[in-house]
């Protein structure tokens, strides 16, 4: 019984492990800028938004301005293979009176910028 | 040769006025107490009611139709009564065509009796406004392009996306009544009036119409934003922009003015003729003097590009909850799912109303840029 439990350990190990494995710095950025944007948090879209993008971050810091109930919805990301796009599935919902509007994930460019990744725009 | 030139001239002349004369009157009655006003819109004095029944003599109209001017005579062709009134409020002979009916100078407005400066400023402007050489440059460079004259799109929030503006054009058995003149228009425009625009949807706003997390991704291409995809997809001729029912909750003055200018520069640069209207208000709406700031605004920038514009705000000021909806947002409707325009809905429902403006607008530019 004993030995059995010794032999399973390090598969539990190398389970919890893997729980704990944070997702690749690509898909951390993409996933905080759009949880900055449903939450029109400025200061963090700034810090992640590219250069070239830059000047684009007020206006998506508004994106969802006039709408409310503004929620993220099953986002599930991962960096495609050229490593600089990101995929994302799930959906924004935002609400507009009575009227329940869907804003479906899609693809995301990341570059990298003095070591960082940045959200720079779709792909 | 000349003297009978001059004479053939006056003759045709003389054959004109006889043919003018000839024509029988046109004579409607009221269906309700009609208010009678010393021209053509609500600023002008209200000075006398028009029974339901009464039999008067249509004479005049202004340019889009909506009001009329009318005259009770004696039997000695003394004038008992006159005063202009809202078609809608009038039982219309199906005889009756509009395109016979004069247009009159009058303005759409009287200045001097308007409520406050802002409201004087909105109401200095008519209700259709075309400048003719700006346009046809537009227009033309479109052509250059290879723009279909016959295609049109809407820009705005949910107040234009609505179906039932511009898109019920093409629903079957439209009515058109008096106004049977915009048939050939209405034929002419009908097929892209009727599709949908990306760049119109519930919830828009003058910001987000550049954000390309608001375009559809099924047509948009990545990065595209609703406006440059629906310019991209149409290539229409003509875009007819409204914005102000969501953007007077969280914009400021500034910005909205900064918006509407880069929606004109963008729909300039594709050289599309950008068709700029005023909104609707309602003074309890709880953003009403922002509202009436944007719409000055709207007048602003379609004066300093010299671009075509509905003046929706005046118009709607004579119907009842000013065209609007219970939301004080959207424009009231007919219930009627095609246009109808024989029984005076345009007096009662913003939406009718607003459809009336439009196919009026582009009768004016169909005739004025020659459109066959």
């Amino acid at each position: 019984m004993k030995s059995w439990m010794f032999a399973l350990a390090p598969l539990l190990m190398v389970g919890l492990v893997g729980c704990g494995t944070p997702p690749p710095a690509q898909v951390q950025t993409v996933e905080a800028y759009l949880q900055a944007k449903v939450e029109s948090d400025l200061p963090t879209l700034q810090s992640l938004i590219c250069a070239e993008l830059a000047q684009r971050a007020v206006a998506e810091s508004r994106t969802f301005a006039t709408v409310s109930n503004v929620t993220i919805q099953n986002m599930s990301c991962r960096v495609d293979e050229d490593d600089t796009n990101v995929t994302c599935s799930g959906e924004i919902i935002a609400q507009y009176g009575n009227q329940t509007t869907p804003f479906p994930l899609t693809r995301y460019r990341v570059v990298q910028e003095e070591g960082v990744w940045k959200w720079c725009g779709e792909s | 040769m000349k003297r009978l030139a001059l004479l053939l001239s006056f003759l045709t002349i003389l054959l004109m006025i006889e043919r003018i004369q000839a024509q029988p009157p046109v004579i409607v009655t009221s269906h309700r107490p009609t208010p009678l006003y010393s021209g053509p819109g609500i600023t002008y004095v209200d000075h006398d009611r028009l029974n339901p029944g009464i039999e008067v003599q249509l004479v005049e109209r202004n340019l889009v139709g909506n009001w009329v001017y009318l005259q009770r005579l004696t039997p000695d062709q003394q004038i008992a009564q006159s005063g202009w009134a809202q078609s809608g409020y009038l039982n219309l002979p199906l005889e009756l065509h509009f395109s016979e009916i004069p247009v009159t100078t009058l303005p759409d407005a009287d200045l001097a009796r308007a409520q406050s400066q802002t409201e004087q400023a909105l109401y200095d402007v008519p209700l259709i406004s075309l400048p003719v050489e700006t346009v046809a440059e537009i227009f033309e460079r479109g052509q250059a392009r290879g723009y279909d004259p016959h295609t049109l799109t809407k820009v705005g929030d949910s107040v234009s996306a609505d179906p039932s503006y511009l898109e019920i054009m093409g629903n079957p058995e439209p009515t058109l009544g008096a106004y049977d003149h915009l048939l050939p228009t209405l034929d002419y425009f009908v097929d892209s009036a009727t599709r949908p625009s990306v760049a119109a949807k519930i919830g828009l706003s003058s910001y987000v119409v550049f954000d390309p997390f608001w375009a559809d991704k099924t047509m948009c291409e990545a990065n595209e934003s609703p406006l440059q995809c629906e310019y991209r997809l149409k290539q229409p001729s003509f875009a007819f922009i409204m914005f102000g029912a969501n953007d007077v909750l969280s914009m400021t003055y500034e910005e909205y003015g900064e918006q509407l200018e880069q929606i004109v520069q963008e729909t300039l640069a594709h050289d599309i003729v950008p068709i700029l209207s005023t909104f609707s208000t309602h003074p309890e709406h709880p953003a009403h003097e922002q509202a009436l700031a944007f719409n000055l605004k709207v007048l602003e920038v379609a004066h300093h590009h010299d671009l075509p514009l509905i003046n929706l705000w005046s118009a709607t000021r004579a119907l009842p909850d000013y065209g609007l909806d219970h939301d004080h947002i959207h424009m009231k409707q007919s219930g009627f799912n095609y246009l109808k325009y024989d029984s005076g809905h345009e007096t009662w429902y913003g939406t009718s109303l607003r459809n009336l403006l439009a196919l009026t607008m582009l009768d004016q530019l169909r005739h004025q840029l020659d459109l066959p």
